[in-house]
């Protein structure tokens, strides 16, 4: 950017126009210090808010995951928790808690936490009669999920980073998971991966870093918290 | 159950939604679309999105994978692979789409697919 001082000599030999010009050269400076200003106080301040998706297939965990984080920063009594079930699809709305305040020395991050429905390209009512549920409720629940599907994949757009949610015990070279992944990098989005159910004895971890080398894995079980000291670590290395 | 072949020169002619309403017809009829070259990660979610819209009792969705040469271990086959990609662009690979209702899983592999029937 280029600077020009104005002093009343200079203004003299300008007709109307230049003025008018040089008028808006000081309002543009004036504009540019003042963000610099805010800009070094921000750094001060060294908060920044994000919007944070949890995305994956279903059942990975991501709303038990949410909980877990709930929990840790509003304390084990809050009323703020999201249905958790061992039946795919519990979750078909997307939902979101804001304000949830993490720290590491000096650097505050400001969450708002989006948990969103598992991506799937198939539901089948049918899956959820042989689970137990009668024939209507299977089929509302399924007529839910697919529009949980659609509503995740829209949502995709409006968050800043993303922890991706897999299950460790399952196969991570899935149509969905490589989609999802190619679509945050295509977006700009930053992510981490997070290979859940470690807890689990058919967990493999190391398939997920064969799949995914090039992205920050976090091995936790959201069930147990165990690794679960580690996440936070990575959302601070990856999203600060 | 059929089998389709869509060609890269076809698809390449279309726009993605065209492209995603291509595949989908095929699958809503019953048959398999195998396509060559892979759709982007765009395409890949607005088609999942899209067969989610058409869900129904008789129709509960897609099984979709791709078979990308892209097993390339050592320096050299990656800067080949890149190469080859750079110039054909997305006609490496091919992708196969099917109903759920026919297929039960299509087990992925870098170097093979494994289409199972119900």
């Amino acid at each position: 950017m280029k600077f020009e001082y104005l002093t009343k000599l200079n203004l003299l030999v300008f007709n109307k126009t230049n003025i008018f010009k040089l008028k808006f050269k000081y309002f543009s400076m004036v504009g540019f210090f003042s963000k610099r200003f805010f800009n070094i106080f921000s750094l001060f301040k060294r908060k920044k808010k994000i919007q944070l998706g949890l995305y994956g297939p279903p059942n990975a965990g991501k709303s038990t995951l949410a909980n877990r984080i709930i929990e840790d920063i509003l304390g084990k009594d809050t009323e703020i928790k999201f249905n958790v079930s061992d039946l795919e699809h519990e979750t078909r709305n997307v939902q979101s808690v804001e304000k949830l305040e993490i720290k590491k020395g000096s650097k505050k991050l400001d969450l708002t936490l989006i948990d969103t429905p598992g991506i799937a390209t198939k539901i089948d009512f049918e899956d959820f009669v042989k689970k137990g549920i009668n024939k209507n409720d299977a089929k509302e629940r399924a007529r839910e999920a697919t529009q949980g599907v659609i509503d995740s994949i829209k949502w995709l757009d409006s968050v800043d980073a993303v922890i991706v949610v897999l299950d460790s015990t399952e196969n991570p070279y899935s149509q969905v998971n490589i989609t999802l992944v190619g679509n945050l990098v295509a977006k700009n989005k930053k992510l981490i991966i997070v290979a859940n159910k470690i807890d689990m004895k058919k967990s493999n971890v190391e398939r997920i870093h064969l799949v995914f080398p090039d992205y920050k894995i976090v091995p936790m079980s959201a069930k147990t918290g165990e690794g679960f000291e580690n996440l936070y670590e990575a959302i601070f290395e990856e999203f600060y | 159950m059929g089998v389709q072949v869509i060609s890269y020169n076809m698809l390449r002619k279309l726009d993605s939604k065209k492209k995603i309403e291509k595949i989908l017809d095929v699958v809503l009829k019953g048959d398999i679309a195998v396509v060559e070259g892979r759709l982007s990660p765009d395409e890949e979610l607005s088609l999942t999105a899209k067969a989610m819209q058409n869900v129904s009792g008789k129709f509960p969705g897609i099984e979709i994978a791709f078979l990308d040469s892209d097993g390339a271990k050592s320096f050299i086959e990656k800067l080949k692979y890149n190469l080859v990609k750079l110039l054909i662009k997305d006609r490496v690979g091919i992708s196969v789409v099917g109903p759920s209702k026919k297929i039960k899983e299509i087990k992925m592999d870098p170097d093979k697919l494994e289409i199972l029937f119900k």
